[in-house]
């Protein structure tokens, strides 16, 4: 079964469309069903639980919509999908004062008690360690740490230089190791 | 960054994750009832399929980046015609031919029209005299456009009108918003008032800074030989064949215009260029989809799904005003008769204030 492209700039190209559907659609189930969780935690930290339905189903439709265009690397297909939802999130904030986002900020950390990122931090020093961390180094902290990302990921997911994410790291643990010291902090996740 | 960088970062996030007690590797973990509803939703609707036999990476710099951006404009229109429809003799309702005053889209497919050197070389003058104006801000192109989805698996074919406001940024970032009028079918006839084509009734892409470079134009060469090879190192396909220099000079003249505000005197260098190609002939003049005035040029391709490939040009301006394709068959069939695949007119391009 063909179909027709036509991608202007591209020229017009043809394909097989069907299993080409299919298999695209098998690729984005499996991300999904990979990355989505995460992502929604991410994103409700950031925006908070009522709007992060929104956030996030805008974020994995984009990727849909825009699926031929991801690269093909699966861990920058990934940092695709965490770059669209920070940038979704940007939008998001944007519309609101200040003071709301930092309010539904700091409810969204209390609100997420299953959160695994909590079990590890569950210390009350790494915690407030963690919140007064300024919200560029906050983001390259959590993707790297719990959600996996190569650092290199992560630049591209938040919009940064490779050497402002390696900033952004060493800025972090330097600061977490100032207040409980590295021993310290390895045994809160243990 | 250098090797060495990339050991520290690594190095740095370990040990980030060592302090923290983080595992290397995140569980997976199971989707909630709402994920897996919007996962249901997402993939029930039908998707843009690589159809290229090599990717372009999503923020490649330099060419490629041409690319990746005109794939944000228009995003992969997937278009086509039920040749089973056609050929059973069913009416189907794609835009008629448009009419022109110096020929037909016979004459084209006959390779029987005139050069369009000349048509060309007065559109371009009449650009290089155009007062040099620059611009800042947003750049915001709309455009009102037609295409024929296709759906293979079910045989499933649509008419989808689709008005396009794209905005980009001075840092590249990109603002697409697309408002779709519900699908007609092949006869012209709303198929049903909630059925809406790809991508539903509206649709808004935002993406981050980089997307799109924003100095596209403002950086393309004003001499006509440099463009020409500007345009062609987009894809080294471009440099295979005749065919598929023309092809691509088209393409990225479509692409051009339907992403960027193109300055007077690089659209003065376009038809510079362009006339020197002999494969552009002229129609003459003709009335746009939006009944606009303008010349006529086409290019006759090898391929029957674009054996026509039209560009509507302003002759006061040298504004691209529309691009259309013509079809004459698809593979495995041949159409009646030369038929119109997709067309965009372009209403406005302007630079806007920043929000």
């Amino acid at each position: 079964m063909l179909a027709v492209a036509i991608r202007p700039g591209g020229g017009v190209v043809l394909d097989a469309l069907a299993p080409g559907h299919a298999e695209a659609a098998a690729s984005f189930e499996a991300l999904f069903r990979e990355v989505a969780p995460r992502v929604r935690r991410y994103v409700a930290r950031t925006v908070g639980d009522d709007a992060a339905d929104d956030v996030v189903s805008e974020t994995f439709t984009t990727a849909w919509r825009r699926w031929a265009e991801l690269p093909e690397d699966h861990g920058m297909r990934r940092a695709w999908i965490y770059r669209t939802a920070h940038y979704e999130c940007a939008h998001a904030l944007r519309s609101r004062s200040r003071r709301q986002h930092t309010a539904e900020r700091a409810a969204a950390r209390r609100e997420l008690g299953d959160d695994p990122t909590d079990r590890v931090v569950g210390d009350d020093r790494v915690a407030r360690v963690l919140a007064a961390l300024p919200d560029t180094d906050r983001d390259a902290l959590e993707l790297v740490v719990w959600h996996a990302l190569t650092p290199a990921e992560a630049a591209y997911a938040l919009g940064c230089s490779p050497t402002a994410m390696r900033a952004r790291l060493s800025r972090a643990r330097r600061r977490l190791a100032a207040v409980l010291g590295e021993g310290d902090l390895r045994e809160v996740g243990s | 960054m250098s090797t060495d960088d990339d050991l520290r970062a690594d190095n740095e996030a370990r040990r980030l994750r060592t302090l923290l007690g983080a595992p290397e590797h995140a569980p997976r973990e199971p989707l909630s009832t709402a994920d897996e509803a919007l996962l249901a939703r997402i993939l029930a609707t039908p998707v843009a399929v690589p159809a290229e036999p090599a990717r372009r990476p999503w923020a490649a710099r330099g060419p490629a980046r041409i690319a990746v951006a005109a794939a944000v404009v228009l995003g992969l229109v997937v278009a086509g015609i039920s040749w089973q429809s056609r050929g059973t003799g069913a009416q189907a309702g794609p835009p008629p031919v448009l009419e022109f005053s110096a020929g037909t889209v016979d004459d084209a497919l006959a390779d029987t029209l005139p050069s369009a050197r000349d048509t060309l070389t007065a559109i371009s003058g009449a650009a290089a005299a155009q007062p040099a104006t620059g611009g800042s801000g947003v750049q915001r192109i709309q455009s009102y456009a037609w295409y024929l989805n296709f759906d293979a698996a079910r045989q499933d074919a649509e008419l989808a009108t689709t008005f396009t406001d794209l905005r980009i940024s001075p840092d590249g970032s990109v603002v697409s918003r697309e408002v779709r009028a519900p699908a007609l079918d092949l006869h012209g006839d709303v198929i049903d008032p909630d059925r809406y084509p790809l991508g539903g009734a509206a649709s808004v892409d935002r993406l981050p800074a980089g997307t799109m470079d924003a100095d596209y134009a403002a950086q393309l060469p004003r001499d006509p030989v440099a463009l020409r090879d500007a345009f062609l190192a987009t894809d080294p396909q471009c440099r295979a064949s005749t065919d598929d220099e023309e092809r691509c000079l088209y393409y990225a003249i479509t692409d051009l215009y339907g992403r960027a505000v193109v300055p007077a005197d690089l659209s003065a260098t376009v038809w510079a260029m362009l006339a020197d190609e002999p494969a552009a002939r002229t129609l003459g003049t003709t009335r746009d989809r939006v009944g606009r005035t303008g010349e006529a040029v086409v290019m006759h391709g090898p391929d029957a799904t674009d054996a026509l490939r039209l560009l509507v040009i302003d002759p006061a301006t040298g504004q691209l005003l529309s691009w259309e394709l013509v079809g004459t068959g698809l593979p495995g069939t041949v159409f009646d008769e030369p038929t119109v695949t997709s067309f965009q007119a372009i209403t406005s391009a302007q630079w806007v204030p920043e929000r």
